[in-house]
Parts: structure tokens; C-alpha cells; sequence
């Protein structure tokens, strides 16, 4: 079994955004994995490794877009744990999500994998578009923001259950597919292998990398491709016409009485 | 940034690591390291910073308010949650960053290991005590242990299978070590002893997080001299073992004890008694009489490593303090104080304020970039083959060690003060983290040698081996990279600090000309200012350093922030800090001796 992860690496959601010349000023920014990919990998790590033991029933490998020189994310996806890496060297800031989508896809078919997990959506500009294009232009099934996975390794499927506004919906999807997670799926019994005995209980969240794990990782084997190695021609058909803060929160109106408050809701705002 | 959450100045660290002491090239340099580079040290970073703050941070108040139990059994559970995290630290190779990777360390740079410590011990203090401990018992045993089980033992202990301990306070014996009484009588079995006597203030004498605890005791063997240079150390387990670390029957070591403090409560300090209800088994280490030249051999970078702890507690609480200042509204700007409805303001707008997180930043910085630098040292020494090389490298870590200690320490108590300051009202509060750091921090003085022997060290020992070799030395280089910064455009604030620099040669000659003259206690009145003075001066010169790394960063980089940053720490320290040291360096030379006057404190 292969597992494919895509790791984005995006602007540190926590610090506070500078705008600069009509766009985003990146120019200090602090750059991290995005979280959703964090909780990729760890699902595919938990699928991967059979606990209290040392045997793997999966290869994870690491799939980054972006310049080569900026791998850290990636690293650190191989110092968690995942086998190998794969870097698509291109500029993402000239790449739309179609494309994006094709270049994931294409890696997918050279890699013969039979599986892609994937965040749900990245942080910075919550597109939440990839993991369905990846999986139409596979033509493969796919289960979206997954909260938990259970790998039926004799049927070659997995169990998936999704939270949907009206509850959990339960899925199962032969391989090879295509699963995009939740923030839910890193919770200690979101995971099932078939090997590591259900009962465990997972340490919550995306896993520290171990300091030997880290120093690991530069020794693993990442390859680097060009877009064209995969037969995608780069390119974009979005366009940013500018980028601006929200305007500023006006004051607020102090109201001296319920009855007042209850007059302006109604006939002022006409919320109630 | 919330008031409460705990942060690292990551990209400070980058800042000194990699532009200012180059250490990834440095490193690479040596044989060891070569396969690490940058990246690696990055990772490693950024995982340590989050190991720090989901890990740690969240246990740090709350041991502090649970503390250890003691069962009056000899056993010590430690506060909740520090089990968990244990696990977590052992799994992913954290507890033992620096030792030999083939013993079950991480095998990286010492530089790397302190870098990782300002983190977890800003984050949870008390709780990485076990963890230093541990490595430093290991670290003997693995030199000066049995042959044939050292490296066994002390794969357990780096993997923090097995705990350590070092034991050389007793009731009558705290800085005054050579007063030790605890007693070791041979046996029939060959280098095995029966120990008694009381060790008191033992930190993790006991605890809950390790299967076996190994501690290293100072006792006197029957026939030996008095003082020092009659003291062996053993190695006393909890737990017997045999040669495959199988744990037998349990030995005579056991906790009687332990204390209530004023602060590292999730910290055991425990009264450890030797051959009370059980007889108490000791493995000599080394040869007899030699257990205070074992202890020298791991004192100094036990010393840095407290140092560590001083300034990992200045980091905490100045970002604490300066998370606190930008988000507490309180008054209006003094510019416009005449104005009736001027809008409130962050304190963080208010000069006071902004001169008292000034002095923290300053001060942090400067301190991480001091012990960096004294790190690197500590890296070069281990690993060079020339001899010359060596001693003169051991010769530095030799001068420098009890300064780092004493300032590191000192300041780090009084940044963590400041902090509270910052806060006002809610920073003598509970609820709010910097009380804590004070009342943590404080010990930091006062263990591994309080200040005052380490000022005693500096003055009464480092100042006059060689004939004041080392310090000449030390002069000449620190006079030569004021001379660079001069030449690279630094050359007001280089002119003050050499001054300084010439005046702290003055006091020193000042202090040698006392102890001629056979007026020792005159002197010793001054070795604190004098280590104080010394520090500031050392702190000085890391601000002109890293002034002109950030002056040149800023020809590529622009204008960040963290870069006028830097010209401005150095504008600060040459205008508020240094003239202390100048002060101080006046009363040194003043040959006040009132307080020796013995009229007084009767
Ligand atoms: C929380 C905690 C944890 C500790 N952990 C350990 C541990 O793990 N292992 C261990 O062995 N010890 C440990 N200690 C003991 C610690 O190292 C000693 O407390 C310290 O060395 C000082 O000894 P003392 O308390 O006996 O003070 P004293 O030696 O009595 O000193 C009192 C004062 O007199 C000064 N003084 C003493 N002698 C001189 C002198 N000759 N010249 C000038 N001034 C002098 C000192 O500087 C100090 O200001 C710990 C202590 C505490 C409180």
C-alpha cells in the first residue's frame, strides 16, 4: 500500500496579517505546514505503522509544491515519520487550484498509489477545492473531511466517517481513493488500521517529530520533479485584483433601556 | 499573543545561532556533527518550541500549585501530568539532546542542547530539573563507572529509563562541601561500600517517573583526610540490578523527607537517608579521594546549565510582560494628558512601561547570546585534538563559567521581578504566570554553588591561575572585537565599553593588589560587584556584536524589527546599563571595609 500526503506550507495562521502594496506582505512572515496537513499525515501515519511493533503496512510518502529550496515542511512531514518525499518544483503563487489539482493527480498515477489523505482546505485561503478535483480527475472515489477511517486490509477498503451538518455519515470507499480530514481525525480512536489493537488510544493531535526522527529526515530520499516530468503545463487562471484589510469595526450604539435595545433590533437593524 | 500562553523568541534564536556565531558552520567543522546542518538545527528548533509549549507549558502552574507528595514510605509522586510528559520527553529523545547517540542521546551539538533547554526550562522549570539531573549523574557514570556496566546505566539514564541524582548537601555541609560527614566502609566484595549518614535538599531524591533512580553520593572513607580531598563519590542505587540492569532487592537509600519551598514545587528536595532501616550499598567511583576532582569534571557545565535556567526565566517572563503590555488598556497617553477624552491606551504606550520591557529585552537577548557563544566553546573543547587548543579553550569555560552562572542567574530573578512589575496588581496574582517565574527562579542563585562562591571562585581562583593569565586573554580578544566594531562604525558605543573593559582590568588589578597585601577579606567584599561588573561588561560587548551583525543583516533584509532592534539594545545598554558597571567598578577601588567593621551585626 502507498499512502500520498500533500503538505502546503502557508503563512503562520496566528500571526497578525501585513498588507502592503494593494497585497499581503509575506515578507516577514513566519512559514508553517498547514494544520489540516498535519492531520493528514498523522492519519496516514497511524494507517501506516502497527503499534508495539516495528512493522509498516504502508510507504507514506510526502508530496510538497513549491520552490525546492523551501522544504522544511516537507521535512519535517519525513521527520514525523513519512518514508520519502517528492517535491514539485514550481512557484505556488503561479499555480491555481486546477493546476494544482493536475500536478497532485499526476504524482498520484507515477507513484501508482492507493491513496491520497489531504486537509480538508488549507488555512490561508480555505479553497477546500483540492482533495474532490484530485479525485475527479483520477476518477476514483473519494470521502471528504473524514473524522475517522477504519482500513479493511482484506477488502482493500476503508470505512469513513464524515460529519455532516446533519449528523455522521458513514462511507465506505474501496481503493484507491481519495480522503480529505478533519480536525476530528487526530482525536486518540479516530484511526483504525486492522493491525494496532482498536483499543489503542492515540496521544491527541499531530504527533512531535522525535529529536532522531528529525535528525532522520535529511537522510531520506525526496525527489525533486519539474511540472513538465509530469506532462502539467503551469499556469493560472485566477487572478488577485488586491488584497485589503477589513474595513474597521465602527463604534457600537449604548442603549439605555431593554425597550430601546428591542425597538432598534426591530426596526433599525430588523434582526428580530 | 494572550496575556497567559507561554512563547519563545524563536526567530531570536535563529538570529544568534545562525547569523551571529554562524554556529551550523562552526558545527560542521567537527567530525561529530558534520551530517547536521542548518536545517536540521531549524527542525529541531521549531519542534523543541512546540514540545514546549503543549507539552510543558500546560503543567507548569498547576505542579506548581499541586507540588510533590510524600507518602512517609520513602516515596515521592511528582504533580499530575509530569508522567505523561516524561513519556513524551523520553519517546521522542528530548531528555538527553546532547549525549551520544549510540547510548540512547540525540547525539547533537551541546550548543543545540542549551538552545533547547532556554525553551523547555522557560517552560516548565521544576519539571526539566529531573531531566538535567539525570544526564549529569549519567555523564559521570559513563566516564568513571563500573567497567563493564557504566555504558548500560547510562543508556537508561539518557533515555530516562532510569533517573539520577548528585548528593553533596548535608545539614553541615552546604557551601562548605569539604565538611561533608557521610561515611563509606568497604566490604568484602571489591570497590562495594555500606553508606551512612543524611543528605538533605537531594532534588529528585525520589520521584514517580523512572523505574530505578541512581544517585551519586559524596561520602569519606574510613582513613581519610578532612576536607575536600577526602571525599569519593558512589554510585547508590534505589533498586539493586545486575549486569543486564534486571532491578533486584531495594537498597538502603531512601527518602525521609521532603521539603516545603518557596517555589519549583513540582521539584522533589528531599532529606535522603543512607543506611537507616536497610544497609546502603555504594559502588566507588574512580578511586577513593577522587570523588571532588569526579564532581569538577561535570561542575562546569552543571553551572551552565543553571545559568540556562536563569536566563530561560528572563525569556518567559519579558515575553510574558511584553504579550501583557500590548493587550492591558490602562490611562491615556501622557501626550496627551491634557486632553479630557483622550482614549485609553495599552500600558504598553507608557514610557515607564516601555523602559522596564526595554531593560528585560535587552537583557534576555544578551544573555542568550553570552551563553550561546560560551555553548559553541563548550562544543569546540569537547571536540578538538589539539592539546593547545584545548587548554586554551578549557581555560575560558574556566574564566567564564562562574560569571555566567552569577549574572545569568541574578538577572534572570530580576527580569522575572520586572515582569511582575509590567503586570502590576495581576502580576502578584496567582492567576497570571510571572509570580511563579519569581519564586521558581530564585534558587537559581543559590544551588550548584550560590553566587557568592561562584564570585569567590572568580576572584579567589580563576583571576590568579596563570597569574592572571586567562583573564589577560580574555582582555585581549574582547579588546580586539571592540576594535572591529569600531572599525565597522560602531565606534561611540566600542570606546565606552572599552573603557569599561579597562576599568574592569583596573578593579581586577585593584583586587590582586589586596590579596598581596594580605587584606583577603577587604578583597572578598568585592567579588560579587566584581563578578556583577564583569557580567555587565561581558553583556555589553554580545550588544556591540550583534548591533553590527544587525546593522549588516539590514543591507539585505530592510528594516525588520528584530534588527533595529539590536542597534537599539546597544544604545540602551551603553546609555542605562553600563555606567552600573562603571559604578561598580569606582567601588571597588574604594577600600571601603565597613562592613567588616566586627562592631557590627552582633
Ligand atoms: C531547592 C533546592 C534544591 C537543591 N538541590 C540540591 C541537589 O540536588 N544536590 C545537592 O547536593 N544540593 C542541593 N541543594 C543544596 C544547595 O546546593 C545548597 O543549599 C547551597 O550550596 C548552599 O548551601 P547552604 O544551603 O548550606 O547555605 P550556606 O552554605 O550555609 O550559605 C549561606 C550563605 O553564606 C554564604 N557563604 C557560605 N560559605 C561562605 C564562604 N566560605 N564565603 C562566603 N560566603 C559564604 C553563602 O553564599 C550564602 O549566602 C539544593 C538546595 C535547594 C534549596
Amino acid at each position: 500500500m502507498k499512502i500520498l500526503v500533500c503538505v502546503k506550507r502557508i503563512p503562520d495562521p496566528d500571526e497578525s496579517l501585513k498588507f502592503a502594496g494593494g497585497g499581503l506582505d509575506y515578507s516577514a512572515s513566519k512559514w508553517v505546514p498547514n494544520a489540516f496537513d498535519e492531520y493528514a499525515i498523522e492519519t496516514a501515519l497511524r494507517l501506516a505503522e502497527v503499534v508495539g511493533g516495528t512493522q509498516r503496512l504502508a510507504e507514506v510518502i510526502v508530496l510538497g509544491i513549491g520552490p525546492e529550496s523551501q522544504r522544511q515542511q516537507l521535512t519535517q512531514f519525513l521527520a514525523m515519520g513519512a518514508d520519502r518525499g517528492i517535491i514539485v518544483d514550481a512557484d505556488p503563487d503561479k499555480l491555481d487550484t486546477a493546476t494544482v489539482s493536475k500536478l497532485i493527480a499526476a504524482v498520484f498515477k507515477k507513484e501508482a498509489a492507493d491513496l491520497l489523505i489531504a486537509g480538508k482546505l488549507s488555512q490561508d485561503n480555505e479553497g477546500g477545492q483540492v482533495p474532490q478535483r484530485v479525485a475527479g480527475l483520477l476518477d476514483v472515489p473519494q470521502a471528504s473531511f473524514a473524522a475517522t477511517v477504519e482500513w479493511d486490509q482484506a477488502a482493500k477498503a476503508l470505512t469513513v466517517g464524515r460529519e455532516v451538518d446533519d449528523g455522521v455519515e458513514v462511507k465506505r470507499v474501496p481503493l484507491p481513493a481519495v480522503v480529505s480530514v478533519d480536525l476530528r481525525i487526530v482525536l486518540p480512536k479516530s484511526v483504525k488500521n486492522g493491525s494496532t489493537p482498536a483499543t489503542h488510544a492515540y496521544q491527541e493531535g499531530p504527533r512531535l517529530a522525535s529529536l532522531k526522527g528529525i535528525t532522520m529526515a535529511k537522510r531520506k530520499p525526496v525527489a525533486v520533479l519539474k511540472p513538465s516530468d509530469l506532462g502539467v503545463a503551469v499556469g493560472t487562471n485566477e487572478q488577485v485584483v488586491g488584497v485589503a484589510a477589513p474595513p474597521a469595526r465602527k463604534a457600537g450604539q449604548k442603549v439605555k433601556t431593554v425597550e430601546e435595545l428591542f425597538e432598534k433590533l426591530t426596526k433599525e437593524a430588523k434582526v428580530i | 499573543m494572550s496575556t497567559t500562553s507561554f512563547s519563545v523568541d524563536l526567530r531570536d534564536l535563529h538570529f544568534v545561532l545562525f547569523d551571529q556565531l554562524a554556529a551550523h558552520e562552526q558545527l560542521a567543522a567537527i567530525p561529530r556533527f558534520a551530517e547536521l546542518d542548518r536545517e536540521v538545527y531549524e527542525a529541531t528548533l521549531a519542534e523543541g518550541e512546540r514540545l514546549a509549549r503543549e507539552v510543558l507549558a500546560p503543567i507548569n502552574a498547576p505542579g506548581d500549585l499541586a507540588g510533590c507528595s510524600f507518602d512517609g514510605q520513602g516515596n515521592v509522586t511528582t504533580p499530575k501530568g509530569y508522567r505523561e510528559a516524561w513519556e513524551v520527553l523520553r519517546e521522542g529523545g528530548w531528555l538527553a539532546p546532547s549525549a551520544p547517540s549510540e547510548l540512547g542521546g540525540s547525539g547533537l551539538p551541546f550548543t543545540i542542547h542549551v538552545s533547547l533547554s532556554e525553551m523547555l526550562c522557560g517552560a516548565c522549570m521544576a519539571f526539566m530539573m529531573y531531566a538535567g539531573l539525570t544526564v549529569g549523574a549519567a555523564r559521570v557514570i559513563l566516564g568513571h563507572g563500573p567497567e563493564g556496566t557504566r555504558e548500560m546505566i547510562a543508556r537508561k539514564m539518557f533515555t530516562g529509563e532510569w533517573g539520577g541524582t548528585m548528593c553533596l548537601t548535608e545539614a553541615g555541609a552546604g557551601s562548605s562541601v569539604g565538611d561533608n560527614r557521610c561515611r563509606a566502609t568497604p566490604t568484602d566484595e571489591p570497590g562495594v561500600y555500606l553508606l551512612e549518614g543524611e543528605k538533605i535538599f537531594i532534588s529528585g531524591g525520589d520521584q514517580d517517573l523512572t523505574d530505578n533512580i541512581v544517585h551519586l553520593v559524596l561520602a569519606r572513607t574510613p582513613n581519610a583526610g578532612k576536607g575536600t580531598k577526602g571525599l569519593s563519590l558512589f554510585m547508590v542505587p534505589k533498586y539493586e540490578f545486575d549486569a543486564g540492569g534486571a532491578l533486584g532487592a531495594r537498597n538502603g537509600a531512601k527518602v525521609l523527607r521532603i521539603e516545603e519551598k518557596m517555589g519549583i514545587h513540582g521539584s522533589s528536595t528531599c532529606v535522603l537517608g543512607l543506611g537507616g532501616d536497610l544497609p546502603c550499598r555504594g559502588v566507588l567511583l574512580g578511586q577513593e579521594n577522587q570523588g571532588i576532582e569526579l564532581m569538577f569534571l561535570m561542575m562546569n557545565e552543571a553551572r551552565i546549565g543553571v545559568a540556562v535556567q536563569g536566563h530561560a526565566m528572563a525569556a518567559a517572563a519579558y515575553n510574558y510582560a511584553r504579550g501583557y503590555a500590548q493587550e492591558r488598556i490602562q490611562g491615556q497617553s501622557i501626550r496627551e494628558a491634557r486632553s479630557q477624552d483622550a482614549p485609553s491606551v495599552a500600558i504598553v504606550q507608557h514610557p515607564d512601561v516601555r523602559r522596564m520591557l526595554m531593560t528585560q529585552k535587552v537583557y534576555a537577548e544578551a544573555m542568550r547570546s553570552l551563553l550561546l557563544r560560551m555553548a559553541l566553546v563548550v562544543d569546540r573543547e569537547h571536540a578538538t585534538e589539539d592539546p593547545a587548543e584545548r587548554e586554551r579553550l578549557r581555560g575560558r569555560i574556566d574564566l567564564l563559567t562562574p560569571i555566567l552562572k552569577a549574572t545569568c542567574t541574578d538577572l534572570g530573578f530580576e527580569v522575572a521581578v520586572g515582569a511582575v512589575q509590567v503586570y502590576g496588581g495581576y502580576g502578584y496574582i496567582g492567576e497570571y504566570p510571572v509570580e511563579q517565574l519569581v519564586r521558581d527562579v530564585k534558587i537559581c542563585s543559590i544551588y550548584e554553588g550560590t553566587n557568592g562562591i561562584q564570585a569567590m571562585d572568580l576572584v579567589g581562583r580563576k583571576l590568579r591561575i596563570g597569574g592572571g593569565a586567562l583573564f589577560i586573554e580574555w582582555m585581549q580578544e574582547a579588546q580586539s572585537r571592540l576594535a572591529a566594531a569600531a572599525e565597522a562604525g560602531l565606534g561611540g558605543p566600542a570606546e565606552a565599553i572599552g573603557k569599561a573593559v579597562q576599568l574592569l582590568a583596573a578593579s581586577a588589578m585593584h583586587l590582586a593588589g589586596l590579596g598581596k597585601a594580605r587584606k583577603v577579606e577587604a578583597a572578598m567584599i568585592q567579588a560579587v560587584p566584581f563578578t556583577r561588573m564583569f557580567g555587565l561588561v561581558l553583556l555589553a560587548i554580545e550588544c556591540v556584536e550583534q548591533a553590527l551583525v544587525a546593522a549588516r543583516l539590514r543591507q539585505t533584509r530592510g528594516d525588520e524589527p528584530l534588527l533595529i532592534g539590536k542597534q537599539r539594545n546597544l544604545e540602551f545598554f551603553v546609555a542605562a546599563i553600563l555606567p552600573q558597571a562603571i559604578a561598580l567598578g569606582k567601588s571597588i577601588q574604594s577600600n571601603d571595609e565597613s562592613a567588616l567593621d566586627p562592631s557590627l551585626f552582633v
